[in-house]
């Protein structure tokens, strides 16, 4: 390793010093977020914003948020600590040694088993960082190993790379759960060092820490003998050892850990607490390997040479946000692999991935938030690769037809999404994903008997009825939020406290909702809803509408029509006994306005802040704490409303609008719209009690 | 000195891969019965039938107020493992669990040949179901009986862990509630827990607490209970 490090800071140096900051983030990076500080530094809003207390995270669910900044597993005090960085870097950036002129990068990466999150951040005087991050970050004064030109730090589960233009902040966490997929589940990697403290000192603390436990486990492991472990013990080591020369070497974390069925014959080897030390010395020697890697990043491998990055890295936004939706979906299907098993065991979803990834791949989100005025504006663009343009160009279309708001009622509406989409393409594209996701799941011999069931499906199923039995118009409004009786069971204990099951009633506030389709082939349709009426899925109510047997009927309620083309799924008693027939008149029904807003384009989104926080407020049933009014009151006072708008996709990209617009500020209120928008997404934060 | 996000698991035994953690209202019976010769049976039931409407959503998420959901499959094998586990342990017999996933009710049934076994038994499920598969100290040794006296101990260092009831956890425990039931073949003749109370035959102790006042120390699940 010693022999490593002045090749890579020499390459560090020349690498940090000739590119733009960007061109460290690798362009399989999850997700990028680009801040642009210097307008909102210079008029003071970071400073008014930087002590709420989602940014200095104190408080009492400062641990429920340390997920979005990635610094999970560092102590505490250090968490606070490295709030404590960017708080500074936005309020007095000189002692930082941050420039605050220029763009900031966070951006995640996400291996097998560890999430990298990284900071890329401009430097402006690298002496004033290194004497920054090195009094204020570490719990115990860090060594600081330099080059010519480049410095690194590597302690407590962070490692940090800077020269005398940019840093390199970087918090590697492992928090993905045991499994036999994840090589940091069992005994895997380490440094030597650990190693052999293991060997040396350690042996004794597990044996000591476990022995009541082993005591048990050579009742249920007879074939285990104590010999037999230590000897598997040894011969774990050895080949932690091997792992380490392999890891030394050139290769670079991405390579080592992507080896297939890396060293998983320990998988079942029930070896987790007793190596959770060797795992973090595992993470610390792959975090200080990352960030060398960042450093000397190739333009090939850096987003950089991505030229949708570029162009959208050179537009004026306030925040950019950057997914790689190619490899999040990689990601998800893996992930569901190991956490979700029920769907997608039997699916195939979420197996091997490649398809996937390769049907995504070059597929991107952006987000561009802008704050002006009263209102925030966030432009999404998804742009979409080739093989995606050919299913998701022209997906939707149209508009919803007016007929259904008729059965939105309009007095407590909190919001509702309006969508129009060719149903024929939608299901083609869902119908392709399955396909190309179980092409190498099942692999080998059983993938071919898979791909030839979904394709002779395909031949005996009626493909124009299953794209055309709705016809794409889509509606669903929040209507109310209300309390309901919902049942549950409880005890009952007689004079000599035997135990009897009785039903007990509680109130619950739940959203009134209503979902109206429009069905394109009304025959088979009611072919459809025969057959549901005869397994007992639903049952018929005043010859009219159906109750859906859902396996709670105790208590939720949600009923089923069919009128005028149209499928209605809704709880609302009101609208199925009363309404059903005309659906509300203009006196209840939606706004006449917001009926013509629902037709502005083939995908609208609405959501009326105000009603909602005002109904939170009405109908929550437990008191509320002084906190959570406030933070209520301020939302209500504050929050207008949101609007979502799809526009027509074209040139392979599509984009949707977002907005939301807040009140008029209090009369004497100097408050920038920024400011307020930060103090609203706080009180969110604060209000996490209900 | 362990978190109270690891106390609680050890509190609630962990049977169900932390799943009250998530939800909001629920109800833990304890019940056992206790023949002459220290054998007797062991009941536990976990109800979370209250908070059933609100895990119904839950369930379908990752994660919610800062912990992992597990998934239903995970819970299932959590209690095939709690089941396997007992089976396997020193004089522990008839091993029956079941859930009820529509109500979310599950519970564990056995028989012990001693207390001391019955201890051992607690204490070996908690340290397999436990997520760093550690053993737990708090669930060990909770059980004491020597013929004429029983103890219900408790090992939680309420005075040490209250400090770190965040709102949150104060949220979820505030309407749980933690019953004992006790159950003897002789007479009761005292119980030093001035919260319990005996059946009106004599030979039962009963003893349920809000989960909130257990935790912060405002109550107590210790009990000693002398037989005639």
């Amino acid at each position: 390793m010693k022999k490593f490090l002045p090749l890579v800071f020499i390459l560090a140096y020349a690498a940090l010093n000739a590119q733009n900051s960007s061109s460290h983030i690798p362009k399989r990076a999850t997700y990028i977020v680009t801040l642009n500080p210097s307008t909102h530094i210079n008029n003071g809003d970071l400073k008014s914003v930087n002590g709420l207390e989602i940014f200095s995270r104190n408080g009492e669910y400062r641990d429920n948020f340390s997920y979005i900044y990635g610094d999970e597993d560092l102590e505490t005090e250090q968490q606070k600590s490295f709030a404590q960085l960017f708080v500074d870097i936005f309020s007095n950036p000189k002692p930082t040694g941050v420039d605050t002129t220029r763009k900031i990068f966070i951006f995640n990466e996400t291996s097998d088993s560890i999430h990298y999150w990284a900071y890329v951040l401009p430097i402006s005087n690298s002496t004033d960082f290194g004497t920054y991050i090195s009094t204020h970050l570490f719990t115990s004064k860090p060594e600081i190993a330099k080059g010519s030109g480049y410095s690194e730090i590597n302690q407590d589960r962070m490692s940090i790379g800077w020269t005398n233009s940019y840093a390199v902040i970087l918090l590697a966490d492992f928090n993905f759960v045991s499994d036999d997929g994840n090589i940091f589940s069992v005994v895997t990697l380490d440094s030597l060092i650990a190693v052999q403290e293991y060997a040396e000192a350690d042996s004794t603390r597990i044996a000591d820490s476990t022995a009541r436990a082993n005591v048990m486990k050579a009742t249920e492991e007879p074939a285990i003998s104590d010999s037999l472990r230590e000897a598997r013990k040894l011969e774990i080591m050895k080949e932690q050892q091997a792992m380490l020369l392999e890891l030394s070497a050139d290769t670079t974390p991405e390579e080592y850990y992507r080896k297939p069925n890396a060293y998983s014959d320990y998988s079942a080897y029930e070896y987790h607490d007793e190596h959770q030390h060797l795992r973090d010395s595992g993470i610390a020697v792959l975090a200080r390997k990352q960030v060398q890697f960042l450093v000397n990043l190739s333009y090939g491998e850096s987003i950089e040479s991505v030229p949708n990055f570029r162009k959208v890295d050179a537009e004026k936004s306030d925040v950019v946000y950057w997914y790689n939706y190619g490899e999040m979906m990689q990601q998800y299907y893996e992930r569901n692999n190991r956490y979700r098993y029920d769907l997608y065991e039997y699916s195939g979803l979420g197996k091997d991935t490649a398809n996937i990834r390769n049907m995504w791949k070059g597929s991107y989100i952006v987000s561009l938030v802008h704050f002006e005025g009263n209102v925030a504006t966030m432009e999404q663009r998804s742009y979409f690769s080739e093989s995606m343009q050919e299913h998701t160009m022209g997906l939707y279309r149209g508009r919803v037809d007016k007929k259904m708001f008729r059965y939105v009622k309009g007095e407590n509406l909190m919001g509702f999404v309006a969508m129009s989409m060719d149903m024929e393409k939608f299901m083609k594209f869902y119908g392709s994903m399955y396909r190309e996701s179980i092409t190498n799941s099942y692999g080998g011999f059983y993938a071919n008997y898979y791909m030839m069931m979904w394709d002779l499906l395909r031949i005996f199923i009626d493909e124009k009825t299953m794209y055309n039995l709705f016809d794409g118009q889509f509606l669903f409004a929040v209507t109310d939020l209300k309390p309901y009786t919902a049942s549950y069971l409880t005890y009952d204990y007689d004079e000599n406290f035997e135990k009897t099951e009785i039903r007990k009633e509680r109130t619950e506030v739940r959203p009134e909702f209503v979902m109206v389709a429009g069905i394109g082939e009304r025959e088979k349709a009611a072919q459809i809803i025969s057959i549901m009426e005869r397994s007992g899925a639903i049952k018929k109510q005043n010859n009219n509408y159906y109750l859906i047997n859902t396996p709670g009927e105790y208590d939720i309620k949600v009923f089923l029509a069919i009128k005028k083309g149209m499928l209605i799924v809704t709880n609302n008693e009101d609208l199925m006994v009363n309404n059903l027939k005309r659906g509300y008149g203009s006196d209840k029904s939606m706004k006449k306005k917001l009926k013509k807003l629902g037709r502005k384009s083939a995908l609208v989104g609405w959501w009326d802040g105000q009603k909602s926080f005002e109904l939170v407020k009405k109908n929550y049933q437990e008191p509320l704490t002084e906190e959570d009014k406030k933070a209520l009151d301020l939302l209500q006072q504050d929050v207008n409303s949101g609007l979502v708008i799809g526009r027509k996709a074209k040139n392979g990209v599509q984009r949707v609008d977002v907005r939301i617009e807040l009140n008029d500020p209090q009369p004497g209120s100097k408050q920038s719209s920024f400011v307020r928008f930060f103090k609203l997404l706080n009180s969110l934060y604060l209000i996490r009690g209900i | 000195m362990m978190s109270f996000k690891h106390t609680k698991e050890v509190v609630f035994i962990l049977f169900f891969a932390g799943i009250f953690l998530l939800s909001g209202c629920f109800e833990i019976v304890e019940d056992i019965t206790l023949r002459k010769n220290g054998s007797g049976t062991f009941f536990y039931t976990i109800n979370l039938s209250q908070s059933k409407n609100r895990l119904d959503g839950i369930l379908k998420l990752d994660s919610t107020n800062g912990y992992r959901v597990p998934r239903r499959k995970e819970i299932d094998e959590n209690i095939l493992k709690t089941k396997t586990t007992l089976e396997k342990s020193p004089g522990i017999t008839n091993v029956v669990t079941s859930s009820d996933w529509l109500n979310y009710i599950f519970t564990v049934k056995f028989e012990f040949n001693s207390v001391n076994n019955l201890n051992l038994a607690v204490e070996t499920v908690s340290t397999e179901l436990a997520s760093d598969h550690k053993r737990i100290p708090e669930a060990a040794d909770n059980f004491a009986f020597t013929g004429k006296n029983f103890d219900r101990k408790s090992h939680y260092d309420a005075k040490a862990q209250s400090p770190k009831l965040t709102a949150q956890d104060k949220e979820i425990l505030k309407d749980a509630t933690y019953a004992c039931i006790f159950r003897f073949e002789d007479l009761v003749a005292t119980n030093s827990n001035k919260d319990a109370k005996i059946s009106k035959s004599g030979k039962s102790v009963m003893l349920k607490l809000n989960m909130l006042q257990l935790a912060t120390g405002q109550k107590s699940i210790v009990n000693k209970v002398i037989l005639k």
